[in-house]
């Protein structure tokens, strides 16, 4: 199978992969360029349009530093508050998530119980809400309980699992031998034993995509964070970046707006690098087996 | 150890196409001793494995009870049974080491499992360390018994059938539960290494004294293996004996044509009493039975069964008490035997020789037999033996 026609479309189709995959760079490229180049070049750049003059030919390393120093309204503790709420929010997220949807996906696909079916497509439903129809309802409840302005509302809901990666976690441990559930039972484990000592490593690619889903989610979350904190100690970076965006705004400071903005995607980008295998594995398999 | 009994044990699952639900298993009665090897038996669907599960704790009893070391177990979780199992596919963790797999439930069982409590106090510790140091000693021990040490810290997939099935014993031995079961641990390797790793599980029983319940629809691996055997077929004891007297004394047809390979031959015919003695009758073939077989029967149908290693042809036919001349329709030569399959009249009889007494496809040859090695089973209901 190794003819012309098929080396021709071979050759074709990465191609096209590979415009493609120049194509979604462009805006990071940019972006990156822009945020090492000194105030003049960027504005030019960013003006004219002239690709040229974006090759930093100096990079101008010191835009990190003054960008992220004049986040918020304090020198320097603006960002570092913003960061750090966002690793705490974002990394409570993911490990309440991560337990919660498998522990959930476990029951339902391995613990047998009246109305399991009816259960499982009501939740699959929840699905089908759009976020925006439940805003108001759960603004008035976390207002009613005083969690407004804390980081509760944007934590505490991760504890009760998300429809999506429960489904994920559901296929993906009902391909799990029921001869491995059985042993685990007969060497004195309960269901809670059994999902944390083998559901649980054995979805390690599941957990992937759902820790990865999850973190990119809620580091970059606007809308939650915006409804919910109010003040600047609060702020996460996503909120911070917005405050900088209108402070800094215009085209004078292009180059600082994407030195912040390159900062504030960076983990997204390192946490993807990272589960890259395991995410890829656990896509494929999905694919393949859910 | 323990003696596992099992009084009127019956499973019905429920169906949505049978109102009164499907009965997997019916009315079992089953008495393992302490120590002992015991074999469950039969065709595909028989309900040995759901009996298996269900003393294993993984299927629920619909009827009957179950006790353990004397204690009736019915509602007693899994996990709460003290019970070993071994199954068809090993179930190996495979995200852990053989040594992981194999110490997982003594982590489970630990009398100090906290890590956090052993953090902040120093007695709690040192009982937590020299509980450690026991369970890594057991996992050594159990893996010297079976060969197993150099491979300790493989994970699954990188072993062979066989070492995984050694693995799959080891995690149960280590633990010294009081019943080891096994579900039909052996059907996923080749025969080389059936046989033996059924020769390695005769001598484990023999080491460890261990009372166990073997599950398998190979006779010859059953006959092999178990102190006593227990033939089922849907769901119901058919005969519960050592294997010798399942061999030579068959409780009825089932079992007669189930254990033994090639099966024994049956023929259907008639009793006939008179005062000559008994006589079993069929076309073409009329034997005249030993005083006191078939005594017991009412003359009417009844079958006559031989096994084929008790039928003998050419020469060897010459001196037994019932002959006859048969066309030998095919020769299987085995190696070290040949089957042979013979036309009598109406009838095929299975005879099994060494192979250089075989005789050539297509001829006649003389064939024989005593009369006394003959079964005979009635013709109704469950064809229980008779003679």
């Amino acid at each position: 199978m190794n003819g012309p026609s098929n080396t021709a479309s071979r050759v074709t189709a990465h191609v096209l992969l590979i415009a493609g995959a120049l194509l979604m760079l462009l805006p990071f490229i940019w972006m990156l360029c822009v945020s090492l180049l000194p105030s003049e070049q960027a504005q030019a750049a960013t003006v004219s349009g002239d690709l040229k003059r974006l090759i930093p030919l100096r990079p101008e390393w010191s835009n990190y530093p003054d960008a992220l120093a004049q986040m918020g309204s304090r020198r320097w503790n603006g960002f570092l508050d913003a960061l750090a709420n966002s690793i705490v929010i974002a990394t409570i997220s993911v490990v309440a998530t991560v337990l919660s949807s498998s522990l959930v996906g476990f029951a339902f696909a391995r613990i047998r119980f009246r109305g399991r079916g009816v259960l499982f497509v009501i939740m699959l439903a929840t699905m089908m809400l759009p976020a925006q129809v439940t805003m108001i309802p759960l603004f008035l409840v976390f207002r009613k309980l005083g969690w407004v302005d804390t980081i509760l509302p944007l934590v505490v809901p991760s504890f009760f699992g998300s429809a999506f990666f429960i489904f994920m976690y559901r296929q993906f441990i009902a391909q799990i031998p029921e001869s491995l559930i059985e042993a685990a039972a007969l060497d004195g484990h309960g269901w809670i034993g059994i999902w944390w000592r083998i559901a649980l490593p054995l979805s390690r690619p599941v957990t992937a995509i759902c820790a990865v889903f999850t973190f990119i989610y809620v580091w970059n979350d606007f809308l939650g964070p915006l409804v919910y904190l109010h003040s600047d100690e609060q702020a996460t970076l996503a909120i911070a970046l917005n405050s900088f965006r209108n402070q800094f705004g215009g085209v004078n400071n292009v180059h600082l707006l994407m030195a912040a903005s390159v900062v504030t995607m960076l983990p997204c980008v390192l946490i993807f690098i990272v589960a890259q295998k395991q995410f890829v594995e656990g896509l494929g398999r999905g694919a393949v087996k859910g | 150890m323990a003696t596992v009994e099992l009084k009127n044990i019956g499973k019905t699952y429920e169906s949505t196409r049978a109102p009164e639900g499907v009965r997997a298993v019916r009315g079992v009665d089953i008495a393992v001793r302490d120590g002992e090897f015991v074999v469950l038996v039969g065709p595909s669907g028989c309900g040995k494995s759901t009996l298996l599960r269900m003393i294993a704790g993984l299927e629920s009893i619909t009827e009957g009870s179950l006790a353990i070391d004397g204690r009736t177990v019915n509602d007693i979780p899994a996990r709460d049974r003290d019970i070993a199992m071994v199954f068809q596919n090993y179930a190996l963790y495979p995200h852990l080491s053989v040594r992981a797999n194999m110490a997982f439930g003594l982590h489970r069982r630990r009398q100090y499992p906290s890590r956090m409590r052993a953090m902040v106090s120093p007695t709690y510790r040192a009982a937590r360390t020299a509980e450690s140091r026991r369970i890594d000693d057991d996992v050594q021990a159990a893996a010297e018994t079976l060969d197993l040490v150099p491979l300790l810290d493989r994970l699954p997939r990188e072993l062979s059938g066989g070492q995984r099935q050694r693995v799959a014993v080891g995690r149960a031995i280590v633990r010294n539960p009081k019943v080891f079961l096994f579900d039909e641990p052996l059907s996923n390797l080749d025969a080389k290494l059936r046989v033996e790793l059924r020769i390695e599980l005769r001598q484990l029983h023999r080491q460890l004294k261990a009372t166990m319940i073997y599950v398998t629809h190979d006779q010859e691996e059953a006959m092999g293996l178990g102190d006593r055997l227990v033939v089922l077929r849907d769901g119901a004891v058919q005969q519960n004996a050592t294997p010798t007297e399942v061999y030579t004394r068959p409780a009825n047809r089932f079992v007669a044509t189930f254990i033994g390979m090639p099966s024994m031959n049956c023929v259907d015919g008639r009793l006939h009493r008179s005062d000559a003695g008994e006589r079993f009758a069929a076309e073409d073939f009329v034997v005249e039975l030993p005083r006191g077989k078939g005594a017991g029967a009412t003359p009417g149908p009844i079958t006559f069964g031989i096994r084929p290693d008790r039928v003998h042809v050419g020469a060897a036919a010459h001196s037994c008490a019932w002959r006859s001349e048969a066309i030998v329709e095919a020769v299987e030569r085995l190696g070290d035997r040949a089957d042979i399959a013979l036309r009598v009249g109406a009838h095929r009889l299975l005879a099994r020789s060494l192979p250089e007494h075989a005789p050539a496809e297509g001829e006649s040859t003389a064939i024989g037999f005593d009369p006394r090695d003959g079964h005979l089973f009635a013709d109704c209901g469950d064809a229980a033996r008779i003679g």
